[in-house]
């Protein structure tokens, strides 16, 4: 059999979606889940209560949207409050089913490793798509029955801002949480690789511009905040007549995705090692 | 092991950062001498002199003292000047010969790409307004220095204005695959900004505005620096992309925001890789860490222990 056939019958053979299904199915019901749901759902309360802010804003709704919803993505829904809560979800991805003791029980199934580690990331990208998917449209809707908008409106905000929005979301909250699973397959608590990850990220985004000699954290390039800035850039107009985030969205999206591929195989070699007694 | 996985994955980040920070070969600078911009003629030269408003068979004359051999752009416009007006430009020398005349046709924005002065001393741009014209057209002249590679510093807020402009005019199309670096330095009792005005004769709803800002304005960027501070920007001068925005030539201003002093402005330009080579080195990296991870994916549990 041919090193091709191998990998088909291999990717044909694997129970990720079965393994991914039963993580969500778990997710659902925890504490962890319900809290980062409510925290994600924050933004939306308070435009829900709070009066139109629109005015005589350029673009009409949908330019007012894409500031909006721009910058409770940047500084929001992927910044510490949500960062803090994925660090701690992904991290009890193995270390925390070694505190429960079920990982062992789940290595005695038939079931190979790395299908146990990929139907959970698979699990974990379900449900974050969900929250965002959730809040990014719950929070246009909100906007648009705020500020008077028809059905014209709604229809240019879903089929050309609501997607971008997910997407950048959904890349920047993954690409922390990679690192998180990354220590979690690695170390033996939950609590350690959280607390791991945490540091990591906010001491990349705290000391990486002190190091690099940066005028101001928020113009420091080389941290996630700011390609993703350069990245929803892309999509949605942030300030009328200038670029807030200058750099090429090309480049933030090649090194963000295989920043993640590459923190997912260092999951896999460290779960494959892994010893569970 | 676990130690060299770390050492690997800090060497892939410092990697990227790089790849981030790519420089590509910066033009170098040339020397210009500092200019004092402190009094009421030298603020006038290389600048706007103040809007008139003009009505069909009207004309008006704007001196100029202009250097021999420097090549100027010279642009008219104005504000809410529409498709009824008819506005002509005529060039005339010291010895009221004219030398140059741009006759557009209604509507349209008049302007002399690249005029270069033979001898040093005063022109006279006249500004006519057509007979064939209608309604009345707030208009203006701008001689912007024609900008390849410069560094030049300048005083700003002496005249206790807001419309302290310096003016440049740049030529996208000469610069077909560059980047244009901007960056602006000012001293500490002196904020300003950068705007960068777009215009072009193939569309003719473009057009400057040379006013203060408070008339408001259509530039299409624009970046403001603190006291003391230097900022820098960037535009893609790329024409393979056709873009909408600069398409035909940049006005870079520098507008005074409050305080005085000097401010240094440095234009340089960088080559603009090819879309294929961007594509392929992003395109390597990404199959390259695609291809790691289905590797250990697939087949990385059979093999390793």
């Amino acid at each position: 059999m041919s090193l091709i056939e191998k990998g088909l019958s291999r990717i044909l053979d694997a129970k990720i979606f079965l393994v991914a299904g039963e993580e969500v199915r778990n997710v659902f019901k925890t504490m962890k889940f319900k809290f980062l749901l409510f925290v994600m759902s924050l933004p939306i309360l308070i435009h829900l209560l709070a009066p139109s802010e629109m005015g005589d804003s350029v673009g009409g709704i949908p330019g007012f949207f894409q500031r909006l919803a721009g910058d409770t993505i940047l500084n929001y829904w992927t910044a510490w409050a949500a960062q803090i809560l994925v660090v701690f979800l992904a991290a009890d991805m193995i270390a925390g089913e070694e505190e429960k003791d079920t990982l062992k029980i789940l290595l005695t199934k038939p079931v190979r490793k790395s299908d146990i580690l990929l139907g959970k990331i698979l699990g974990f990208l379900i449900y974050i798509g969900f929250i965002t998917t959730f809040v990014l449209t719950s929070f246009s809707l909100v906007l648009i029955w705020q500020e008077g908008g028809d059905y014209d409106d709604y229809w240019e905000i879903s089929l050309k801002y609501l997607v971008p929005g997910e997407f950048v979301v959904l890349i920047g909250l993954f690409t922390v949480a990679s690192l998180s699973i990354m220590l979690s397959a690695g170390m033996k608590r939950s609590l350690y690789a959280g607390l791991t990850g945490l540091l990591l990220v906010f001491g990349h985004s705290i000391f990486g511009p002190i190091l690099f000699g940066a005028e101001s954290i928020t113009t420091f390039e080389f941290t996630l905040a700011y390609q993703l800035g350069v990245l929803l850039e892309q999509f949605y107009v942030l300030a009328p007549n200038k670029n807030l985030y200058e750099g090429d969205p090309l480049t933030a999206f090649t090194i963000l995705t295989s920043l993640n591929f590459i923190f997912l195989s260092i999951a896999l070699f460290l779960f494959y090692r892994r010893e569970v007694t | 092991m676990r130690l060299l996985l770390f050492n690997i994955l800090f060497i892939f980040i410092i990697l990227n950062s790089v790849c981030i920070n790519d420089s590509h070969s910066t033009v170098g600078l040339s020397d210009v001498e500092i200019q004092k911009n402190n009094n009421g003629d030298t603020f006038f030269f290389e600048g706007i002199p103040y809007p008139l408003l003009l009505s069909p068979s009207n004309s008006t004359t704007f001196p100029f003292n202009l250097k021999k051999g420097v090549p100027y752009a010279v642009l008219l416009g104005g504000e809410y000047i529409s498709n009824l007006h008819d506005l002509d430009l005529r060039i005339f020398d010291e010895n009221l010969t004219q030398i140059e005349s741009v006759d557009s046709s209604k509507g349209k924005m008049t302007q002399i790409p690249s005029f270069v002065p033979e001898y040093n001393g005063t022109y006279y741009f006249v500004i006519d307004f057509n007979p064939n014209g209608d309604g009345i057209a707030i208009c203006s002249l701008l001689i912007a220095t024609l900008l390849e590679n410069t560094s030049k510093s300048f005083y700003l807020g002496a005249n206790g204005n807001s419309s302290s402009y310096f003016c440049y005019a740049i030529n996208v199309k000469s610069h077909p695959k560059e980047k244009m670096k901007i960056s602006l330095s000012v001293e500490q009792n002196l904020a300003a900004e950068i705007r960068l005005y777009p215009f072009t004769l193939v569309n003719d709803q473009k057009k400057f505005i040379p006013t203060d800002s408070n008339r408001g304005g259509s530039f299409q960027y624009s970046k403001a620096t603190k006291k003391g501070e230097t900022l820098s920007c960037s535009i893609e001068l790329d024409q393979r992309n056709n873009d909408p925005v600069f398409d035909e030539w940049i006005l870079v201003t520098t507008h005074l925001l409050y305080g005085e002093g000097e401010a240094t402005l440095n234009i340089s330009y960088e080559e603009i890789p090819e879309d294929w080579e961007r594509w392929a080195i992003h395109g390597v990296v990404f199959i390259l860490s695609l291809v790691i991870f289905l590797v250990f994916a697939i087949f990385g549990e059979k093999y390793i222990r």
